[in-house]
């Protein structure tokens, strides 16, 4: 197969994208705009203007947060800092066997199809055999943004991954695709942390696959938090026996935002463990659909999988659809899936009312907690600030897709350092002079 | 605080719970109530908390003699009412000290010295006989009965309160907790002249506290009012002689 061939049916599956009005997607679906999505074929951008836009985006988020980009596209610009592994490629740089791979993908998932006939470029992050690397990559859409992304963590390796994506300036309407394809090799561990923080004007498709060798490990975390419109299709195969695999998805929702996250985890392998947590917090009018699906392939003897959902609504007119589902092909296995959705509990207001807390100040207290355990698995200080800075302040505001000025400390690093009293009252101490300039 | 419960009638899902109660508690005093299970004790908490879904339907509950019916629960806080709980809620991720901080800045106003804040949080801590290990949880979650009660009284302790309703602060306690307990909470009403409304069913936690008036309720009323002496007569003829008077 040549590209030519690949691009033309990527193009072809491109125009079939799956639509509310077809009769199976009726419910539990959200319809993406193709006002934002045809921006993905648009050319002609001016580069060397977006170009300064995203590296002014990138110094802004090294001054505040104190972290620098290895990997920063904006728009059609690529760059890369030379860090080791890292290839970036036009789409000739395909291989004839990924090409396959990709068009078998490409006949489920249309919205993969449609980042592949729209990217013109791949990254490809190739870690080396028992090395331990870490790589932190920006997405700005400040144009139309469409990127493929291969990952291949070699055998024995470690690495950390953080890909923020966002928006520019720019107030047009604009998408943002991104498809992660991860190959974690045997005895490899592969954490990814995916934060999006785009803004009003932005359509968000983000598409992960992944596939995990014997003993390797991947652990994947998203956080949702920008975008009008976000529609994220994931799916992980255990493919290696002892394999494991743990994916984390948090959302938080407000104004009109209609975020609709689907993950599939495969146990394909013995002894495997997959697991899925997936959590949302919602506001406003802003509405989530959860849909983490469970599949335990026959041969899969021995494996695990746990699959997570729970919702929580700040307001009325929120809503969430949890719809977690299982298929399983093996007897000797053990699976658990759960899932619930509530308002805030009425008993837990009252508690903190009697200690003088107002609703809004509750609503906070509240949300903090829900989403701190999630939040607090990221390992990296830098990273941890800056997801708890958006975070935050889209509790506070309800405003999304802008850059904080500053990075706040936050509850919950207080919590996690509390073998050290003193920062933790540094912490507290800082917490409160951001509260107050509020 | 003067806190006056007039003729109070309120009920929880259509279900009259008190009915026709009277109680005055002025400034400093301090009341214990008893009463069998399920006579509405823990109602008549709520009801001088605001809990929203239990209905007043009739009477008054006067603090420095103006109504406080209208005012939400945070604002009651607010003035001074402290509750605590027989069950407080367990609240998940959120931290303790963070919930504490909230708290006390909401109650009482100053964004205290973080320093002082938490160097009185951990005497607390020391005096209540602790361990430091209910910093390290989310607010009552995975907290033992007896931490969730001295968690309760670390509150009572930070936020200062003018008037306190504890509601059974002895059950599932040992005999050296409910002594520590009850020799805190002496120590903090003392130091902030607050009024006290002990609710418990046993007299046990009395041989630390010294309350001067104590008010019997069965099934939503006051039955009986009186000094000490009173809870002598219930210990020998339990509520019973109470019951159809
Ligand atoms: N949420 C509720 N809905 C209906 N009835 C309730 C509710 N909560 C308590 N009750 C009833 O109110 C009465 C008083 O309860 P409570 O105030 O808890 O008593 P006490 O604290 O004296 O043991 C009991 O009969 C109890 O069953
Ligand atoms: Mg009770």
């Amino acid at each position: 197969m040549d590209y030519n061939d690949f691009s033309a049916k990527a193009r072809e599956y491109a125009q079939q994208l799956p639509e509310e009005s077809d009769i199976l997607y009726k419910r539990n679906f959200i319809q993406m705009p193709k006002e934002h999505l045809s921006a993905l074929s648009e050319h002609g951008h001016d580069y060397e203007a977006a170009r300064n836009e995203v590296e002014e985006i990138a110094k802004r988020i090294k001054d505040v947060f104190n972290i620098e980009f290895d990997i920063v596209v904006g728009g059609d610009y690529t760059y890369s800092n030379g860090a080791d592994g890292v290839e970036i490629t036009d789409m000739t740089g395909l291989d004839g066997e990924k090409m396959e791979y990709k068009k078998e993908r490409m006949k489920k998932n249309r919205f993969e199809a449609l980042v592949n006939a729209t990217s013109k470029r791949i990254i490809s992050i190739r870690t080396r055999k028992g090395a331990r690397s870490n790589y932190n990559m920006l997405f700005a859409n400040v144009n139309p943004l469409s990127i493929q992304v291969d990952i291949d963590a070699a055998e024995g390796s470690e690495a950390s991954i953080f890909q923020f994506c966002c928006s520019g300036n720019g107030g047009s309407v604009s998408a943002l695709a991104i498809s992660n394809d991860i190959t974690v090799g045997e005895n490899a561990k592969l954490d990814i942390v995916q934060m999006h923080n785009e803004n009003q004007d932005t359509a968000v498709v983000n598409i992960h696959t992944g596939t995990v060798r014997d003993n390797g490990f991947l652990r994947q975390h998203f956080f949702y938090t920008g975008g009008a419109y976000v529609k994220a299709i994931g799916s992980i195969e255990l493919t290696g026996n002892s394999a494991e695999s743990e994916t984390n998805e948090t959302v938080l929702g407000s104004k009109e935002q209609k975020i609709d996250v689907n993950t599939e985890i495969i146990n394909g392998s013995v002894g495997s463990l997959a697991s899925l947590e997936s959590k949302a917090a919602l506001m406003d009018y802003s509405r989530c659909i959860l849909k983490g699906f469970a599949r335990i392939k026959y041969g899969a003897v021995g494996s695990r999988s746990i699959v997570h959902e729970r919702g929580m609504l700040l307001d009325k007119t929120a809503k969430i659809d949890s719809l977690p589902g299982m298929s399983i092909a093996e007897d000797d296995v053990k699976a658990t899936h759960s899932s619930s959705a509530a308002p805030i509990d009425d008993e837990t207001l009252f508690y903190l009312g009697a200690r003088g807390i107002d609703r809004k100040s509750a609503d906070r207290l509240i949300v903090d907690g829900f989403l701190g355990n999630s939040i607090k698995k990221i390992r990296n200080p830098s990273i941890l600030r800056m997801v708890a800075a958006i975070i935050n302040g889209k509790i506070d505001t309800r405003d999304y897709g802008k850059l904080p000025a500053e990075a706040l400390e936050s509850m919950w690093l207080i919590d996690m350092d509390q073998k050290n009293e003193d920062t933790g009252e540094r912490l507290l101490q800082e917490h409160l002079k951001y509260r107050k300039q509020r | 605080m003067i806190m006056e419960i007039k003729e109070l009638y309120a009920s929880m899902s259509e279900k009259e719970i008190l009915k026709g109660l009277n109680m005055r508690i002025n400034d400093g005093e301090f009341h214990v109530l008893m009463g069998p299970n399920g006579s509405g004790k823990t109602t008549l908490s709520k009801a001088i908390m605001g809990y929203p879904k239990l209905k007043i339907t009739g009477g008054e509950i006067l603090v420095d003699g103006k109504s406080i019916l209208n005012l939400t629960t945070d604002e009651r806080a607010k003035l001074g009412i402290f509750l605590q709980f027989q069950n407080p809620m367990e609240i998940e991720g959120v931290g303790f000290v963070n919930f504490l901080h909230s708290a006390n800045s909401a109650v009482n106003g100053n964004h205290a010295d973080v320093k002082e804040f938490m160097s009185e949080v951990r005497g607390m801590n020391e005096k209540l006989k602790l361990s430091g290990n209910i910093f390290k949880k989310p607010l009552n979650h995975g907290f033992s009965g007896g931490e969730k009660k001295k968690a309760e009284v670390i509150q009572m302790s930070v936020l200062k309160p003018k008037f306190a309703i504890l509601d059974e602060p002895d059950s599932g306690l040992d005999i050296d907790a409910i002594k520590t307990v009850a020799e805190n909470v002496n120590e903090i009403a003392q130091r902030n002249n607050t009024s006290i409304l002990l609710i418990t069913h046993y007299s046990r936690i009395l041989n630390y506290m010294k309350p001067q008036f104590v008010h019997v309720m069965i099934e939503g009323r006051i039955v009986a009012e009186g000094g000490i002496e009173l809870i002598k007569k219930l210990e020998a003829e339990g509520y019973e002689s109470f019951m159809h008077k």
